[in-house]
Protein backbone atom coordinates (compact mmCIF):
# COMPACT_ATOMS: atom_id res chain seq x y z
CA UNK A 1 0.00 0.00 0.00
CA UNK A 2 1.57 3.49 -1.09
CA UNK A 3 1.71 6.14 1.33
CA UNK A 4 -0.54 7.85 -0.55
CA UNK A 5 -3.00 5.03 -0.57
CA UNK A 6 -2.37 4.36 3.01
CA UNK A 7 -3.63 8.09 3.97
CA UNK A 8 -6.95 7.79 1.86
CA UNK A 9 -7.83 4.96 3.85
CA UNK A 10 -6.90 7.03 7.20
CA UNK A 11 -9.32 9.73 5.82
CA UNK A 12 -12.19 7.59 4.52
CA UNK A 13 -12.41 5.30 7.43
CA UNK A 14 -12.30 8.36 9.77
CA UNK A 15 -15.29 9.71 7.99
CA UNK A 16 -17.14 6.57 7.81
CA UNK A 17 -16.45 5.95 11.69
CA UNK A 18 -17.93 9.32 12.67
CA UNK A 19 -20.70 8.94 10.21
CA UNK A 20 -21.38 5.80 11.37
CA UNK A 21 -21.43 6.71 15.28
CA UNK A 22 -23.53 9.53 14.69
CA UNK A 23 -26.09 7.18 12.77
CA UNK A 24 -25.70 4.49 15.56
CA UNK A 25 -26.92 7.14 18.04
CA UNK A 26 -29.71 8.25 16.19
CA UNK A 27 -31.08 4.64 15.18
CA UNK A 28 -30.81 3.34 18.75
CA UNK A 29 -33.02 6.57 20.50
CA UNK A 30 -34.93 6.20 17.64
CA UNK A 31 -36.05 2.62 18.03
CA UNK A 32 -36.52 3.30 21.92
CA UNK A 33 -39.01 6.52 20.24
CA UNK A 34 -40.52 4.71 17.78
CA UNK A 35 -41.62 0.68 18.66
CA UNK A 36 -41.95 0.30 14.70
CA UNK A 37 -38.50 1.18 13.73
CA UNK A 38 -37.75 -1.73 16.85
CA UNK A 39 -40.40 -3.66 15.77
CA UNK A 40 -38.67 -3.83 12.24
CA UNK A 41 -35.06 -4.65 13.45
CA UNK A 42 -36.54 -7.77 15.54
CA UNK A 43 -38.32 -8.48 12.53
CA UNK A 44 -35.48 -7.99 9.77
CA UNK A 45 -32.42 -9.60 12.21
CA UNK A 46 -33.98 -11.51 14.50
CA UNK A 47 -32.81 -9.01 17.54
CA UNK A 48 -32.51 -5.67 17.58
CA UNK A 49 -29.32 -5.06 18.72
CA UNK A 50 -28.05 -7.13 15.83
CA UNK A 51 -29.94 -5.17 13.33
CA UNK A 52 -28.28 -1.87 14.64
CA UNK A 53 -24.63 -3.61 14.35
CA UNK A 54 -25.75 -4.85 10.75
CA UNK A 55 -26.76 -1.55 9.86
CA UNK A 56 -23.73 0.14 11.36
CA UNK A 57 -21.07 -2.32 9.52
CA UNK A 58 -22.91 -1.34 6.17
CA UNK A 59 -22.90 2.00 6.78
CA UNK A 60 -19.53 2.04 8.04
CA UNK A 61 -18.19 0.01 4.91
CA UNK A 62 -20.28 1.76 2.00
CA UNK A 63 -19.16 5.08 3.25
CA UNK A 64 -15.60 4.27 3.30
CA UNK A 65 -15.07 2.64 0.13
CA UNK A 66 -17.10 5.30 -1.47
CA UNK A 67 -14.74 8.05 0.23
CA UNK A 68 -11.77 6.06 -0.55
CA UNK A 69 -12.99 5.42 -4.50
CA UNK A 70 -12.81 9.65 -4.40
CA UNK A 71 -9.52 9.49 -4.56
CA UNK A 72 -8.99 13.42 -4.01
CA UNK A 73 -5.78 14.29 -2.16
CA UNK A 74 -5.59 14.35 1.50
CA UNK A 75 -4.28 16.93 3.92
CA UNK A 76 -4.83 17.54 7.70
CA UNK A 77 -5.44 14.01 8.39
CA UNK A 78 -5.05 15.31 12.08
CA UNK A 79 -7.97 16.92 11.54
CA UNK A 80 -10.52 14.25 10.20
CA UNK A 81 -9.20 12.60 13.45
CA UNK A 82 -10.04 14.74 15.50
CA UNK A 83 -13.69 15.30 14.50
CA UNK A 84 -13.68 11.22 14.31
CA UNK A 85 -13.24 11.47 18.35
CA UNK A 86 -15.74 14.34 18.70
CA UNK A 87 -18.47 12.93 16.88
CA UNK A 88 -17.67 9.16 18.74
CA UNK A 89 -17.96 10.93 22.15
CA UNK A 90 -20.96 13.17 21.16
CA UNK A 91 -22.70 9.77 19.86
CA UNK A 92 -21.72 7.74 23.11
CA UNK A 93 -22.86 10.56 25.08
CA UNK A 94 -25.82 10.98 23.54
CA UNK A 95 -26.73 7.49 24.03
CA UNK A 96 -26.15 7.36 27.44
CA UNK A 97 -27.87 10.73 28.23
CA UNK A 98 -31.00 9.40 26.35
CA UNK A 99 -30.92 5.89 28.76
CA UNK A 100 -30.18 8.31 31.66
CA UNK A 101 -33.07 10.76 31.21
CA UNK A 102 -35.91 7.46 31.42
CA UNK A 103 -34.45 6.03 34.29
CA UNK B 1 -26.48 -21.38 31.53
CA UNK B 2 -25.38 -23.92 29.37
CA UNK B 3 -20.88 -24.63 29.38
CA UNK B 4 -20.93 -23.07 25.80
CA UNK B 5 -22.72 -19.57 26.65
CA UNK B 6 -20.06 -19.33 29.91
CA UNK B 7 -17.17 -19.79 27.39
CA UNK B 8 -18.89 -16.95 25.36
CA UNK B 9 -19.12 -15.44 28.57
CA UNK B 10 -15.87 -15.32 29.81
CA UNK B 11 -14.65 -14.66 26.14
CA UNK B 12 -15.98 -12.03 25.66
CA UNK B 13 -15.29 -10.55 29.28
CA UNK B 14 -11.04 -11.23 28.62
CA UNK B 15 -10.86 -9.82 25.01
CA UNK B 16 -12.98 -6.75 26.24
CA UNK B 17 -11.10 -6.35 29.24
CA UNK B 18 -7.33 -6.79 27.30
CA UNK B 19 -8.21 -5.03 24.44
CA UNK B 20 -9.03 -1.68 27.02
CA UNK B 21 -5.63 -2.06 28.31
CA UNK B 22 -3.82 -2.32 25.14
CA UNK B 23 -5.29 0.89 24.06
CA UNK B 24 -4.31 2.33 27.39
CA UNK B 25 -1.13 1.20 26.48
CA UNK B 26 -1.24 2.57 23.11
CA UNK B 27 -2.34 6.10 24.63
CA UNK B 28 0.76 6.19 27.03
CA UNK B 29 2.80 5.57 24.23
CA UNK B 30 1.35 8.23 21.93
CA UNK B 31 1.62 10.90 24.52
CA UNK B 32 5.26 10.79 24.34
CA UNK B 33 6.90 12.52 21.48
CA UNK B 34 8.93 9.70 19.79
CA UNK B 35 6.72 7.20 20.32
CA UNK B 36 7.84 3.66 18.78
CA UNK B 37 5.08 3.45 16.08
CA UNK B 38 5.60 -0.41 15.28
CA UNK B 39 4.95 -1.57 18.84
CA UNK B 40 1.89 0.85 19.01
CA UNK B 41 0.43 -0.31 15.71
CA UNK B 42 0.53 -4.22 16.62
CA UNK B 43 -1.26 -2.98 19.91
CA UNK B 44 -3.89 -1.06 18.08
CA UNK B 45 -4.21 -4.13 15.53
CA UNK B 46 -4.59 -6.45 18.41
CA UNK B 47 -6.84 -4.29 20.28
CA UNK B 48 -9.66 -3.96 17.12
CA UNK B 49 -9.49 -8.14 16.56
CA UNK B 50 -10.19 -8.55 20.54
CA UNK B 51 -13.00 -5.86 19.96
CA UNK B 52 -14.27 -7.95 17.49
CA UNK B 53 -14.11 -11.25 19.13
CA UNK B 54 -15.82 -9.32 21.96
CA UNK B 55 -18.38 -8.02 20.04
CA UNK B 56 -19.15 -11.46 18.00
CA UNK B 57 -19.02 -13.65 21.47
CA UNK B 58 -21.14 -11.01 23.39
CA UNK B 59 -23.87 -11.09 20.10
CA UNK B 60 -24.64 -14.44 20.92
CA UNK B 61 -24.64 -14.48 25.12
CA UNK B 62 -27.14 -11.33 24.19
CA UNK B 63 -29.39 -12.40 21.68
CA UNK B 64 -30.06 -16.17 23.00
CA UNK B 65 -29.56 -15.62 26.93
CA UNK B 66 -29.25 -12.39 28.32
CA UNK B 67 -33.09 -11.35 27.47
CA UNK B 68 -34.80 -14.41 28.84
CA UNK B 69 -33.07 -15.62 31.66
CA UNK B 70 -30.70 -12.28 33.18
CA UNK B 71 -33.03 -9.32 32.50
CA UNK B 72 -36.54 -10.17 34.43
CA UNK B 73 -34.40 -10.95 37.15
CA UNK B 74 -32.57 -7.54 36.96
CA UNK B 75 -35.22 -5.76 36.66
CA UNK B 76 -37.57 -7.96 39.48
CA UNK B 77 -34.73 -7.10 41.95
CA UNK B 78 -33.39 -4.30 44.01
CA UNK B 79 -31.75 -2.65 41.19
CA UNK B 80 -33.32 -2.32 37.78
CA UNK B 81 -31.34 0.77 36.36
CA UNK B 82 -28.82 -2.04 36.62
CA UNK B 83 -30.23 -3.17 32.95
CA UNK B 84 -32.45 0.44 32.19
CA UNK B 85 -29.46 2.50 32.34
CA UNK B 86 -26.31 0.37 32.41
CA UNK B 87 -27.12 -2.71 30.33
CA UNK B 88 -28.83 -0.06 27.73
CA UNK B 89 -26.33 2.12 27.49
CA UNK B 90 -23.22 -0.41 27.64
CA UNK B 91 -24.67 -2.77 24.85
CA UNK B 92 -25.43 -0.18 22.47
CA UNK B 93 -21.79 2.28 23.36
CA UNK B 94 -20.02 -0.77 22.24
CA UNK B 95 -21.48 -1.03 18.93
CA UNK B 96 -19.19 2.11 18.10
CA UNK B 97 -15.74 0.65 19.93
CA UNK B 98 -14.50 -1.44 16.92
CA UNK B 99 -15.05 1.23 14.03
CA UNK B 100 -12.91 3.47 16.16
CA UNK B 101 -10.22 1.12 17.17
CA UNK B 102 -9.42 0.36 13.46
CA UNK B 103 -9.37 3.84 12.84
CA UNK B 104 -6.83 4.05 15.41
CA UNK B 105 -4.88 0.78 14.04
CA UNK B 106 -4.96 2.65 10.50
CA UNK B 107 -3.21 6.11 12.10
CA UNK B 108 -0.93 3.69 13.81
CA UNK B 109 0.29 2.35 10.52
CA UNK B 110 0.55 5.41 8.69
CA UNK B 111 2.34 7.42 11.78
CA UNK B 112 5.04 4.57 11.28
CA UNK B 113 6.00 5.86 7.83
CA UNK B 114 5.20 9.73 8.64
CA UNK B 115 7.30 10.21 12.08
CA UNK B 116 7.35 14.11 12.26
CA UNK B 117 3.07 14.47 12.21
CA UNK B 118 3.07 15.38 15.17
CA UNK B 119 -0.40 16.67 15.02
CA UNK B 120 -1.77 13.52 14.03
CA UNK B 121 -0.07 11.85 16.92
CA UNK B 122 -1.95 13.93 19.06
CA UNK B 123 -4.98 13.64 17.30
CA UNK B 124 -4.71 9.65 17.36
CA UNK B 125 -4.12 10.41 20.96
CA UNK B 126 -7.20 12.03 21.37
CA UNK B 127 -9.32 9.01 19.52
CA UNK B 128 -7.58 6.40 21.78
CA UNK B 129 -8.88 7.80 25.23
CA UNK B 130 -12.08 8.56 23.61
CA UNK B 131 -11.64 4.77 22.91
CA UNK B 132 -10.41 3.81 26.12
CA UNK B 133 -13.20 5.97 27.82
CA UNK B 134 -16.22 4.50 25.85
CA UNK B 135 -14.24 0.94 26.45
CA UNK B 136 -13.85 1.60 30.19
CA UNK B 137 -17.54 2.47 30.57
CA UNK B 138 -18.78 -0.39 29.33
CA UNK B 139 -16.64 -2.58 30.82
CA UNK B 140 -17.60 -0.69 34.50
CA UNK B 141 -21.45 -1.14 33.53
CA UNK B 142 -20.99 -4.87 32.79
CA UNK B 143 -19.61 -5.52 36.19
CA UNK B 144 -22.57 -3.35 37.50
CA UNK B 145 -24.80 -5.69 35.62
CA UNK B 146 -23.30 -8.76 36.84
CA UNK B 147 -23.61 -7.54 40.71
CA UNK B 148 -26.90 -6.88 40.11
CA UNK B 149 -27.69 -9.90 39.54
Amino acid sequence: MTHSSLSLWVRSVAVAAAVTALALAILIVGAEQLPALKGWLKATFYHHWLGKGALGLMLFAVVAVLLRLKSSATSNLSTYILVEALAAAAAALAIAGYFLSHL
Amino acid sequence: MTTPLAVLLVVHVLSGVVAIGMHNVALMHLLKKAPDYLFVSRLAWSALVLLVLSWATSAYYYVSYYGVAVKPRILAGDTPAAHIFFMETKEHIFLILPFLALSIALCTVYLRSHQDDDSLRKSTAFLTLVALAVGAATAASGILVSGAI
